[in-house]
C-alpha cells in the first residue's frame, strides 16, 4: 500500500507520459525525458525545450518559430509563465502564431487565452520611440510543478536583410537548445543562390564542445547549459562573453539591402545610403577656413540640436533623416546628426563619409562575422588632404580623416567622448569600407579635481568652498549645468557625492561657461557640514566628502567567479582639502602609495601651522585605467579587485584620522 | 516661439506618435506629441482638444501640472462636458474662471512644477487637480440638493446594500451562532473575537496567505467567485472577498447587538476624502466600528486578516472620513487619528562575534503594528522558504560583501504573534588594526533617508506613521584590541527622539561591548515652517544609522 501511495505522489511530482499526452506533440518526449532526471538544484525554473526554426521564404522575408517548455521548480519560477516576442512595428513583422500550454501538476491542462495575450509599444518603457512592439502572452493558472509549453511564429521583413540572431543563455539552466534552419521553396520561389550562415560566438567555456552538435548553416543542438551567473559585477559586455548564434541569408536578389559578404561591401552600402541625405542647408558658419567653420558648425549644432532617438516607421533606426528635417525638428539620432555634420561639411567642399562605430555596449571583436549588429552608432569622418594636428585623426589604407561625433556636443572638434575608447570605427567609403583604430590620444581623458577649501569650528562644523574641476565627462557636470540650470546642478553634485547629512548645506556659488570647451568646467560651491570634523577620543575625523569611491563588491562571497573581470577606464582624480583647524592634530597615516593594476596612487597629509593658525593639507591623486581579464585569469582578476579594495579602504578609514597632539 | 519671434508650428501627423496597446481582441490608442524646434531657450506653445468615453470612469483626478512650472494653463470645459467635475487648488491669486455660452475656461497662472521633496503628501497639498466623476442615477436628485442630501442618501444605499440586497440563507442561523456564542461582553473586544472567528472560519480568496491558499488547493473548491451578497454560500464555501467579509461581519456584528458603525476612508496616497466632492467612489475602504464607554472607537478591517488587533492602516491615519451610523443609517463627517508611535514597534537585536579577521552577527528582531503588517503584506503570498530566501537577498542587498549563512521569517501570517526575523551573517575582514564596526548590519533605517535635501521647503511635512524602533548590539573585544569611547547621541524635538549610547564593561577576562539605538517618531505631520527643526532630526537619525565603534590594535 505504502509503494501504492509512494509511485502515486511521485507520478504527481514528476508528471506521466499519459499526462504528458496532452501537451503538443513536439514537447511529449522532452517532457518524458525530463521527468526522468534531476532538475537542476538551485533553480527557480528549467528550461527542458529552447528550440528555434529559421526560414527563409525569400525576397526578404524570415520566418521564425519558436518552441519553448519549461518546468516551473519554485514560486519564483511561475514568472516563466510569460513568453516574449520582439517585434519591429508596421508591415516589417507579424505574429502569425502564438499558443501555450500548461499542465499542471494535477495533470489538468490550461491553454492560451487570447485575452491574456497583450501586445504593447517598446517605447512605453523607454526614452526612445519606436515603432517596435513586444507581445507578452501569460498562461493562467501556472503552478509550482507546471510544465510550460509555448508555440509561435513569427514573419520578418527586417530593413537589413534577412538576419536573426540570439543569445543562448538565460537566467535559468537550459536542458535542450537547439536552432534549425532552413530555405523555405515554393513554386515561384527559387533560393538555391542563397547562401546560408551561422555563425557560433564565445561558445567556450560555456559550452564544452562534448555538449553540442552542429551541422554548419543547417542545425546546432546543446544540452545541459547552465543559467548564467548572478550577482557578477565588473565584467564585460555579454556580446564579448556570452554565447550567442548569428544567421545570415545571402540573398543576391535583393539589391536594396546591404551585402554581408564582406566589410567592404557593407561599407559601400552603407555610404551610399548616406550619400542620399547629404544636402546642405543654408547656415552660416564663421571662420577663415574649413577647419574653423567645421569647429563653428560643431558648436552650433551643440547649441542649437539635440540628441533624441525618434523612429516613426521600422526602417528609421538604419535610415538617416535630411538634413532639412532634422533642423526643422532641432534633434536627431547619431545618424541624423552625423548626416547633418557631414551634409554642411561637403557644403564646405570637404569630402565626407559615415563611420559606423560601436560605443559602451561592449567592442567589435576583430573576427566577428560582417552584420550590421555589430555596431550601434554611426559618426562622421571628413577626409584630409593633409593633417590638421588633432587627435581624432586617423590614417587608412584609404586615406587619412578627422572622426566628429555629434552625439556629444561638449567633446571639442578634433576629440572623441570616452565610449570610443579602445574601439575601432568602419569608414564607409564609396569604393568600399576601411576600418580604423581609434587612437588613445583621440579620446578624451576623464578628469575630476575636487578642492575643499576651509575652517572647522571648535564644535567640528565645517565651512568652506567646495570646488570642482572637471575635464571631458567624469561626472557630466558640463551636460548638467546646460540641460539641468543653476537650480538642478545642486542636486546634481549632491547624487554624486556621498550623502549630506540633512543639517548640512551646499550652494552653488560660481559656474563657469559650460560651452568653453577649451577648459576645463569649474563650479564652486559653498558648504557647511554639520560635524565634518568628529572629535572621538583624542582623535578626529574629517567626513569622507569628495574623496576617492571605495571600489564595488563585484562578487558573492563564497561563490566560484564565472565572468571575466573587467572595470575601469582612463581618468585621472584629485582630491585636495585645506581645513584650518583649532588645534593641532597630526595625521594618521601622512603618505601612502595605491599602486593597483586599476590605479596609481599617491596620499599626503600634513598640518601646517603658521603664526598660531593650523591648516590640514590633504592631497590625493591618482591615475586610473581599464583592466581586463580573460576567462582563464578570472579568479586572478578578482584577487586583484579585492586587493585594490582593500588598499582604497584603508586610505579611507585612515586616511581621514588626526590625532589631537 | 524663439526669442526672435521666429515660430516652428506643428500640426502634421509626421510629429506624433500613435500608442497601441492590443489585449486579446481589443485596441486602445494613445497619441503622443515629438514637439520639433525644441531649445533651451523656447515658448513652447500647446494646444489640444480631448475627447473621452467617461460613461465608464469612476472617480479620476488629473494634476495640472508637470515636471516643469507652467507660465499659464488654460483649460477649456465645453458645455456638455460628460461628467460631474470640480477644480481643487483654485487660488484667487493664480487662477481665474470665465463662463460663457460655450462653456467654461479655467486659467491658472504661474503655475510651479509638481512637488518632488521628500516626505510629502500630494493629495494633502491642494495642487490644482481636475477631478471628474459620474453620479449614479439613484443620486442625482439628493445631489441637486447638495453635499448633505447626497450623503444622506448614500447611506440609504448602503443600507439596502447591508440589509435587502443581501441573503442570509440558510447556513446563516447556524454559523451564526456558532460566532456569535459567549462573545465577551465589552463591546470592542467581542467585535475583535468575532473577527478573530471569522478569519477564522472564512477566508478572504482576493488576500490569500501560501499556507491557505494551499489548503485551499486541497479542497478542489474550483476557481469560481462567491457572491458578496449571499451570505449563506459564502459560509458553505468558506470563502468571500473583501466586500462579501465587510457585510458577512457587519451582519454578524449587528446581531450581536455590537450596532457597528461604518468607515468609508481613501487611501491618502491616492487622495484625501472631500465632503463636498460628491462621489462614493473616492473611497477606497470600508472599516467596521464599535464604540465603548471611555475609549476612542475601535475600528476593524474586515478585508484584512494579516492586520494586527486595534491597528488602523496609516494610509487613512490622520485623513478625513465619512462614518455611518447604522443604527439610523446617519452620515458624519469624521477626522481619523493617528495612532500611538507604541502601537508600532521594531526591534533589532544583535549579537556580533568579532575577530581581526571576521565579523559575524546573529540577529533576532520582532515588529508589531504597522511595521509586522507591511512586511506582511510583502511575503504572506509566498512559500515559507521563498519568505526566507526573500529576506536573506534583502540583507545580501544592504551587505554588499557579506556572507548571509541564514535567514528566517517567523510568524508571517499569523496576526496574532509578532512577525520575528533571525538572520546571520559574516564578512571577512583582513586583520586591520583599526576596526571600524557596524553595530547594526543590515538595520534598515527608521525613516527613509533621502539622498538630496532641498535648501527650503513650502509643502507641509508628511511622515509615514509614527513608530519606535529600537536596536540592541552585543559584542566582545577581540583580544589584543581596545574599544574606543564614542559619545552620547541623546536628541528630541518636535518630531521624535533619537538616541544612540556605546557602554563597554568588564565581562571575565573580556570586555564586551553594548550599542543601543532607539529613535521614536512621534509625529505625523508638520508645517514646511518646521522644516529647520524636521531636518535637525533627520541629521540625529542619519547620524545614528552611521556611526561605527571604533576597534583598534593596542599599541
Amino acid at each position: 500500500m505504502k509503494k501504492m501511495l509512494a509511485l502515486a505522489l511521485l507520478i504527481a511530482v514528476t508528471g506521466s507520459a499519459e499526462e504528458f499526452q496532452k501537451l503538443p506533440e513536439w514537447a511529449r518526449p522532452h517532457a518524458e525525458a525530463a521527468s526522468k532526471e534531476a532538475a537542476p538544484a538551485e533553480a527557480d525554473a528549467w528550461v527542458v525545450l529552447d528550440r528555434t526554426e529559421i526560414a527563409y521564404a525569400g525576397e526578404g522575408e524570415v520566418r521564425t518559430r519558436k518552441l519553448r517548455l519549461v518546468k516551473v521548480l519554485t514560486e519564483r519560477g511561475l514568472a516563466a509563465r510569460v513568453f516574449w516576442l520582439g517585434g519591429l512595428g508596421g508591415k516589417s513583422s507579424k505574429v502569425k502564431k502564438l499558443k501555450g500550454w500548461n499542465l499542471r501538476p494535477d495533470g489538468e491542462l490550461v491553454k492560451l487565452d487570447t485575452d491574456s495575450v497583450v501586445t504593447v509599444d517598446t517605447d512605453s518603457f523607454t526614452e526612445e520611440i519606436t515603432t517596435g512592439t513586444l507581445t507578452g502572452a501569460s498562461l493562467d493558472r501556472v503552478e509550482k510543478g507546471s510544465w510550460i509549453a509555448f508555440e509561435s511564429l513569427q514573419v520578418f521583413r527586417h530593413p537589413m536583410g534577412p538576419v536573426d540572431g540570439m543569445m543562448i543563455l538565460e537566467g535559468h539552466p537550459i536542458r535542450r537548445f537547439e536552432l534549425a534552419l532552413a530555405k523555405k521553396e515554393g513554386w515561384f520561389t527559387d533560393l538555391k543562390q542563397v547562401e546560408v550562415q551561422m555563425d557560433m560566438r564565445h561558445f567556450a567555456p560555456w559550452i564544452p564542445v562534448d555538449r553540442m552538435e552542429q551541422v554548419p548553416g543547417n542545425r546546432l543542438a546543446a544540452w545541459n547549459l547552465p543559467a548564467l551567473p548572478k550577482g557578477e559585477g565588473a565584467h564585460p559586455h555579454p556580446r564579448n562573453m556570452l554565447p550567442q548564434v548569428l544567421v545570415r541569408f545571402q540573398d543576391p536578389n535583393l539589391k536594396e539591402q546591404p551585402s554581408y559578404s564582406s566589410w567592404e561591401s557593407l561599407g559601400t552600402a552603407f555610404s551610399k545610403r548616406y550619400a542620399a541625405f547629404l544636402q546642405p542647408i543654408p547656415l552660416t558658419l564663421e571662420g577663415s577656413d574649413p577647419r574653423a567653420r567645421l569647429n563653428a558648425l560643431h558648436r552650433w549644432m551643440g547649441r542649437e540640436l539635440t540628441y533624441k532617438q525618434v523612429y516613426l516607421t521600422p526602417d528609421r533606426g538604419w535610415i538617416p533623416e535630411s538634413p532639412a528635417e532634422v533642423h526643422r525638428k532641432r534633434f536627431g539620432d547619431c545618424k541624423d546628426l552625423s548626416t547633418f555634420f557631414m551634409a554642411q561639411a561637403l557644403g564646405q567642399g570637404l569630402k565626407v563619409a559615415p563611420a559606423l562605430a560601436r560605443i559602451v555596449d561592449g567592442v567589435i571583436e576583430a573576427d566577428e562575422p560582417v552584420f550590421f549588429g555589430a555596431f550601434n552608432h554611426v559618426i562622421a569622418a571628413i577626409r584630409l588632404d593633409q593633417s590638421w594636428g588633432m587627435p581624432a585623426e586617423v590614417e587608412t589604407p584609404k586615406g587619412r580623416f578627422l572622426l566628429v561625433d555629434e552625439t556629444a556636443p561638449l567633446t571639442p572638434l578634433g576629440l572623441l567622448p570616452r565610449g570610443h575608447g579602445g574601439r575601432r570605427v568602419l569608414i564607409c567609403l564609396e569604393d568600399g569600407g576601411v576600418w580604423a583604430e581609434i587612437p588613445s590620444t583621440a579620446v578624451q581623458v576623464s578628469e575630476l579635481d575636487i578642492l575643499l577649501k576651509g575652517q572647522s569650528t571648535l564644535a567640528g562644523e565645517l565651512t568652506a568652498e567646495f570646488r570642482i574641476r572637471e575635464g571631458a565627462d567624469a561626472w557630466g557636470l558640463r551636460a548638467a549645468a546646460i540641460h539641468q540650470g543653476k537650480a538642478k546642478l545642486r542636486e546634481f553634485v549632491l547624487r554624486n557625492l556621498e550623502d549630506l547629512p540633512p543639517t548640512g548645506s551646499l550652494e552653488v556659488k560660481e559656474i563657469g561657461d559650460p560651452w568653453d570647451l577649451d577648459k576645463p568646467f569649474e563650479v564652486a560651491l559653498n558648504l557647511k557640514y554639520p560635524a565634518g570634523l568628529r572629535s572621538s577620543g583624542n582623535e578626529v575625523t574629517l567626513m569622507n566628502w569628495g574623496m576617492v569611491r571605495l571600489p564595488g563588491v563585484i562578487q558573492k562571497p563564497g561563490t566560484p567567479r564565472q565572468f571575466p573581470v573587467q572595470a575601469g577606464y582612463r581618468h585621472r582624480f584629485r582630491y585636495r582639502a585645506e581645513v584650518e583647524v583649532s588645534s593641532k592634530l597630526m595625521p594618521l597615516l601622512a603618505e601612502e602609495k595605491l599602486e593597483s593594476l586599476w590605479r596609481q596612487a599617491s596620499w599626503k597629509a600634513e598640518l601646517k601651522s603658521e603664526a598660531g593658525t593650523h591648516r590640514l593639507c590633504l592631497d590625493y591623486q591618482e591615475e586610473g585605467r581599464g583592466v581586463l581579464f580573460g576567462f582563464e585569469k578570472r579568479e586572478e582578476g578578482l584577487s586583484a579587485w579585492k586587493k585594490d579594495r582593500a588598499g582604497v579602504r584603508r586610505l579611507l578609514q585612515e586616511g581621514l584620522v588626526f590625532r589631537v597632539q | 516661439v524663439y526669442p526672435d519671434g521666429k515660430e516652428v508650428v506643428f500640426n502634421s501627423q509626421k510629429d506624433f506618435k500613435s500608442r497601441t496597446t492590443t489585449v486579446g481582441g481589443s485596441q486602445r490608442k494613445r497619441t503622443l506629441l515629438i514637439p520639433p524646434g525644441i531649445t533651451s531657450d523656447c515658448i513652447l506653445d500647446l494646444h489640444y482638444k480631448e475627447a473621452m468615453d467617461w460613461s465608464n470612469i469612476g472617480h479620476w483626478e488629473r494634476r495640472l501640472m508637470g515636471s516643469y512650472p507652467i507660465d499659464s494653463f488654460r483649460l477649456d470645459l465645453v458645455r456638455g462636458f460628460g461628467p460631474a467635475w470640480t477644480i481643487m487648488g483654485m487660488s484667487s491669486d493664480r487662477s481665474s474662471v470665465v463662463e460663457s455660452s460655450e462653456g467654461k475656461t479655467v486659467v491658472f497662472n504661474n503655475l510651479p512644477a509638481r512637488p518632488d521633496a521628500p516626505f510629502v503628501l500630494e493629495s494633502a497639498l491642494d495642487l490644482p487637480t481636475l477631478v471628474t466623476y459620474n453620479i449614479h442615477p439613484y443620486l442625482h436628485e439628493a445631489a441637486s440638493r447638495g453635499a448633505d442630501a447626497y450623503w444622506k442618501r448614500y447611506a440609504e444605499v448602503m443600507k439596502n446594500i447591508f440589509t435587502v440586497h443581501t441573503s442570509k440563507g440558510w447556513s446563516y442561523s447556524a454559523f451564526a451562532k456558532e460566532m456569535l456564542l459567549d462573545l465577551p461582553k465589552p463591546p470592542q473586544e467581542a467585535l475583535q473575537t468575532l473577527l478573530n472567528r471569522v478569519h477564522g472560519r472564512i477566508l478572504n480568496a482576493q488576500r490569500l496567505s501560501w499556507e491557505e491558499a494551499e489548503e485551499r488547493k486541497k479542497k478542489n473548491v474550483g476557481e469560481r467567485r462567491v457572491d458578496p451578497y449571499d451570505l449563506s454560500e459564502m459560509i458553505k464555501r468558506g470563502e468571500a472577498n473583501d466586500w462579501g467579509l465587510l457585510i458577512l461581519s457587519y451582519r454578524l456584528a449587528t446581531d450581536a447587538g455590537l450596532c457597528p458603525k461604518i468607515l468609508c476612508v481613501a487611501d491618502r496616497d491616492l487622495r484625501l476624502f472631500r465632503y463636498k466632492t460628491m462621489d462614493w467612489n473616492q473611497f477606497t475602504g470600508f472599516l467596521l466600528g464599535v464604540d465603548d464607554f471611555g475609549k476612542e472607537t475601535l475600528w476593524v478591517d474586515p478585508a484584512q486578516r494579516l492586520m494586527p488587533a486595534g491597528m488602523m492602516n496609516p494610509d487613512f491615519q490622520g485623513t478625513p472620513a465619512l462614518v455611518m451610523h447604522t443604527t439610523g443609517w446617519t452620515v458624519e463627517k469624521t477626522m481619523i487619528m493617528a495612532q500611538p508611535e507604541a502601537n508600532n514597534l521594531q526591534e533589532f537585536n544583535y549579537g556580533l562575534s568579532l575577530s581581526p579577521e571576521q565579523l559575524g552577527f546573529q540577529l533576532q528582531a520582532t515588529f508589531t503594528g504597522q511595521p509586522a503588517f507591511a512586511r506582511r503584506a510583502d511575503v504572506y503570498r509566498e512559500e515559507p522558504k521563498e519568505r526566507d530566501r526573500s529576506l536573506k537577498e534583502s540583507f545580501e542587498g544592504r551587505l554588499k560583501g557579506w556572507a548571509i549563512a541564514e535567514a528566517k521569517v517567523e510568524e508571517a501570517v499569523n496576526p496574532q504573534k509578532p512577525l520575528r526575523w533571525a538572520v546571520k551573517g559574516n564578512l571577512e575582514l583582513e586583520g586591520e588594526r583599526r576596526l571600524n564596526v557596524r553595530p547594526f548590519p543590515g538595520m534598515t533605517s527608521p525613516l527613509y533617508l533621502p539622498d538630496v535635501w532641498p535648501e527650503r521647503r513650502s509643502e507641509k511635512i508628511v511622515l509615514p506613521y509614527r513608530k519606535i524602533h529600537r536596536a540592541k548590539s552585543t559584542f566582545k573585544v577581540p583580544k589584543g584590541y581596545v574599544v574606543r569611547t564614542a559619545t552620547v547621541l541623546d536628541e528630541r524635538n518636535l518630531f521624535g527622539t533619537v538616541q544612540w549610547k556605546q557602554s563597554s564593561k568588564p565581562l571575565g577576562a573580556d570586555t564586551e561591548v553594548v550599542v543601543e539605538m532607539e529613535v521614536q517618531v512621534k509625529v505625523l505631520s508638520a508645517g514646511s515652517e518646521d522644516y529647520a527643526l524636521f531636518r535637525d532630526y533627520m541629521g540625529w537619525i542619519t547620524e545614528a544609522m552611521n556611526r561605527t565603534v571604533l576597534v583598534e590594535k593596542e599599541s
